[in-house]
């Protein structure tokens, strides 16, 4: 067959994935509150709370914050994420944000509308005092859930697929999420904590365990054993244990084939000249 | 479109169709051209230490591939206990390094070697390089990105899933390291070359072997046929 129609082909296929294209794009939602309210309610109200409450010491209110009108401030922390203390009708927030640039653009211009609304909302409504934790989870079954020996009943993966935590992990730990050692204080506690892995806000958590989220009881859990994993030995291999065996496999295998096989790498010069 | 969308999202189909296309046309039009044109004849021992553990190391990652593709579930159960899951993960990066170490005493033979550059063409070096890109970034994700038998059912397998359901999912890629995201992406390069390069060899691998009905070689009947009329004793046996 000719070059040309070899590129021919290609080009067709291209134009059939150009005419395909419009079904990829996301559905354009109207630049209005209404639309923002859903989106705010997909991916901010797990840690903002519903109706931009807040939560006490970590995420700070939305409601009757003076900086939610500011939508060139809103879109930037939207986009960027944040973390670190800042200070919201004067208590004290400390927590970490991540950053929602997955959001297309039609979506974070409809929430920062829906944030600017909450900022006229009565702030005598904003709680200053934590909730308390109704019920503490069980460290034993959170590790189990942690480490995958107990799955997430809604299907959603081990946290150990990708993160560290305290003392699992030997041969180095997990080590395509970061190490959760600290997560619990540096959400602020069991609530916080609690909050955010109700609807985890990480680009990479989020499209895992939206369809899939984690149970009350199994985040109870987790976040019992995520509370003591500071107190718990690290792991010390950096990692170099998997690298080991993973050469010591290569070793048995090349080893075997200088073994086995011996005939395969003789050629035919080799055959006649044994067969003399 | 984001350039995610675009890599991910749309240039598979572009891959598929490609794959689909050019392969019945070219089984329809060129039937002897569905070759990777050995060069065993031009130069065996090197072949040896490079096509073997080059093939064996691949195929059997790609058949673990394919497996976590088709049951997820079992992989995240076998992972359960850490000791199943350091072993899997191990075994993987030895056939990991297996097939890198063949597929470099490959590349060392062919630009080398005089007889096998002779008969290379400038598609045959670039399925090389696509190849050995991909057994690299797979080797960089086993041991900078451990565990990617636990997490590649969470991340890659929803993802490759909606690819095949024509509900791409790209999202799934944008947030992963490079090293990820370079393994996925040389994948659909991958099947976008395989019509067009000795890759379109894979397409005859002898899987109706596993099912034929089996067959016996005889090669010799000790059977009074066989002798030799002239004298009463039977025929030496020849190999």
């Amino acid at each position: 067959m000719s070059t040309r129609l070899f590129l021919g082909v290609g080009f067709l296929a291209l134009l059939l994935t150009a005419a395909s294209l419009p079904a990829h794009a996301s559905a354009p939602l109207a630049q209005d509150a209404a639309a923002g309210a859903q989106v705010y309610a997909d991916n901010c109200a797990s840690c903002h709370q519903p109706g931009g409450l807040g939560l006490v010491g970590t995420f700070p209110p939305l409601a009757g914050n003076p900086s939610a009108a500011d939508s060139t401030y809103v879109e930037e922390v939207v986009r960027n994420g944040l973390s670190g203390a800042i200070e919201v009708l004067d208590v004290t927030y400390d927590g970490t944000m991540a950053s929602f640039s997955n959001l297309s653009d039609d979506e974070i211009a409809s929430v920062v509308a829906y944030v600017a609304t909450l900022a006229d909302v009565d702030p005598t409504a904003v709680p200053t005092e934590q909730p308390e934790v109704v019920e503490p989870g069980d460290i034993g079954e959170g590790r189990d859930l942690f480490i995958g020996s107990d799955r997430l009943a809604n299907g959603g993966g081990a946290c150990v697929g990708c993160h560290t935590a305290g003392d699992v992990g030997n041969l180095g730990g997990w080590s395509l999420g970061p190490d959760i050692t600290n997560s619990h204080d540096a959400l602020g506690g069991e609530v916080g904590l609690a909050a955010w892995l109700s609807s985890p806000a990480s680009a990479t958590m989020r499209p895992i365990f939206n369809d899939r989220p984690m149970t009350d009881d199994e985040i109870a859990d987790i976040v019992a054993f995520l509370g003591d994993a500071p107190t718990q030995s690290k792991p010390t291999d950096p990692g170099d244990g998997l690298i080991y065996a993973g050469v010591a496999g290569l070793i048995v295998l090349i080893g075997g084939m200088a073994i086995a096989w011996r005939g395969m790498r003789q050629t035919y010069v080799d055959v006649l000249r044994s067969k003399r | 479109m984001s350039t995610n969308d675009l890599l991910f999202g749309v240039f598979p189909y572009v891959a598929g169709a490609l794959l689909v296309v050019v392969t019945v046309i070219r089984w329809r039009f060129r039937p002897f051209s569905i070759s990777s044109l050995s060069s065993q004849l031009l130069e065996s021992r090197r072949l040896y230490w490079g096509s073997v553990p080059f093939h064996w190391g691949l195929s059997t990652i790609l058949v673990g591939h394919f497996v976590a593709l088709i049951i997820p579930r079992g992989f995240e159960i076998w992972n359960g206990a850490p000791l199943r899951l350091y072993l899997l993960e191990a075994t993987g990066l030895a056939l990991g390094l297996w097939a890198a170490f063949g597929i470099g005493v490959l590349a060392y033979r062919r630009f080398t070697n005089a007889r096998i550059r002779a008969v290379s063409s400038t598609m045959d070096f670039v399925v090389l390089g696509v190849v050995a890109l991909q057994i690299f970034s797979g080797v960089w994700i086993a041991v900078g990105y451990r565990w990617g038998s636990f997490w590649g059912t969470s991340v890659f397998v929803p993802y490759v899933r909606s690819i095949l359901t024509f509900d791409p999912k790209p999202e799934y890629v944008d947030p992963l390291p490079f090293a990820l995201q370079l393994h996925a992406f040389t994948f659909w390069v991958f099947l976008a070359l395989m019509p067009f390069t000795r890759l379109v060899h894979i397409i005859t691998l002898p899987l109706g072997y596993l099912t034929r009905p089996w067959q016996r070689v005889v090669r010799m009947r000790e059977s009074p046929a066989v002798y030799h009329p002239a004298s009463e004793k039977p025929l030496e046996r020849q190999h």
